[in-house]
């Protein structure tokens, strides 16, 4: 930690036991925050900013949060949310532009399946899942999650993210497929 | 063959679903569904890739930094605008609890302890069905007597006041609420002699005569043929 930074870190850290424990639960988790702003906006200004005001308001209700274990899961639905209002008003004032409109045209299944298709394709698809179903696959991309941390992080059943997962790559499939020109039949 | 109608079945199966045996046996004889369902795997495979490398990103060093100069500055300002929110709270129940107050103990009409409302109520049902008469509270200044039957409050109570009871109201013809006025000032300062009804001690039963008792005959009957009773006496 440089020296701009001590001064404040060591202000919270001496302050009550309850900044001590939210300091340590809050390094343990931030990285996980930025990963699930990241994958709601893409830019990383934008994700930094929301696991701040995350990080904020995940401070502020601290006090009122009974299970500290719980801390984790309670800031990934924090940020999730935070995120995705941002990139709501983000939509609304126009500052993101959309870059469906440079769409390349449809490449064909080899390419897709040799690994040459953009990201940019395959990140439309996501936003293009449910709410629902889309934190699901981003928490499965993230640190390698399985569906037991999945289902821990979002509060829900083991079979509930199984299901939702299944549901979510079914229509990534269906969704990059509707493009796909080339495929064979018989 | 067409293979649209597995269609379906090879995303589902490709997607991580079971697959189902009708699919089985024809993926045994189809070398071009096998091929279309690996290819969905593959793309599956790739979307995974995409995802999982471009999730794999680290924070810049400076995060945690600014998340904790954040998150001291949120506390330290909610420490400073803590004792002004105390303040501010504090106030506005004051406010609130004076504001109470005045309301409860406005000036009214208020009759004596006998309520002359209940009477007043109980006039002409005919002035009752006039639409929406206007409410005259203590408060506002008198209508012109040529106006529609009017309200007269009663003075609030502290339920009424504090909004759990609703006042009650009290319908007036047109023109008569003066004389309502000076009806009830009277009766608080004694000059105008109060209804007998009004008067301490008085009794709705020492206005009511009482009625005769009225001698109802005993009925007499006789048991049915093949009743109960009839039965067990023939037993």
């Amino acid at each position: 930690m440089n020296e701009a930074a001590a001064p404040l870190a060591g202000r919270l850290v001496s302050d009550a036991p309850l900044d001590r424990e939210f300091e340590e639960r809050l390094a343990a988790a931030s990285t996980l925050a930025f990963r699930v702003a990241y994958g709601v906006l893409r830019q990383r200004e934008d994700a930094e900013d929301v696991a701040q005001e995350a990080a904020v308001r995940a401070y502020r209700g601290f006090t009122f949060l009974r299970n500290r274990e719980q801390f984790r899961s309670w800031l990934v639905r924090i940020t999730w949310r935070l995120a995705l209002d941002r990139r709501k008003s983000e939509r609304r004032r126009g500052v993101r532009e959309l870059k469906v409109s440079a769409a390349p045209p449809p490449p064909t299944a080899e390419e897709i399946a040799a690994g040459r298709q953009t990201e940019q394709r395959v990140w439309e698809a996501v936003d293009e899942l449910p709410e629902k179903l889309r934190i699901v696959v981003v928490l499965s991309a993230i640190e390698g999650h399985g569906m037991r941390e999945v289902a821990a992080l979002l509060g829900l059943a083991e079979g509930t993210v199984k299901s939702r997962l299944h549901a979510a790559r079914r229509r990534l499939l269906e969704r990059l497929q509707c493009g796909v020109s080339g495929t064979s039949r018989t | 063959m067409r293979c649209e109608r597995y269609e379906q079945d090879l995303t589902v199966g490709a997607a991580g679903g079971t697959i189902t045996p009708g699919l089985e046996a024809h993926l045994e004889v189809c070398a071009a569904c096998r091929e279309r369902l690996a290819e969905k795997q593959a793309l599956l495979g790739h979307v995974d890739q995409v995802l999982t490398s471009h999730l794999d990103v680290e924070p810049s060093p400076a995060l945690r930094r600014r998340v904790i100069s954040r998150v001291s500055r949120a506390e330290s300002e909610r420490r400073r605008l803590a004792p002004w929110a105390a303040a501010a709270a504090l106030a506005a129940g004051l406010v609130m609890a004076l504001l109470a107050g005045a309301f409860a103990h406005r000036p009214s009409v208020r009759p004596p302890e006998s309520s002359t409302a209940g009477m007043v109520s109980d006039a002409p049902a005919a002035t009752a069905v006039q639409p929406k008469p206007p409410v005259i509270s203590p408060s506002t200044p008198r209508a012109s007597a040529t106006a529609a039957p009017h309200v007269v409050r009663r003075g609030p109570s502290r339920a009424i006041a504090r909004g759990i009871v609703r006042e009650p109201e009290v319908l007036v013809p047109p023109g008569q609420e003066d004389a309502l006025r000076r009806f009830v000032a009277g009766l608080r300062d004694g000059s105008a002699p109060a209804p007998a009804l009004l008067r301490a001690g008085a009794s709705v039963e020492n206005f009511i005569a009482p009625s005769p008792l009225i001698e109802i005959p005993l009925l007499e009957t006789e048991p049915l043929a093949g009743s109960v009773d009839s039965k067990e006496s023939h037993s």
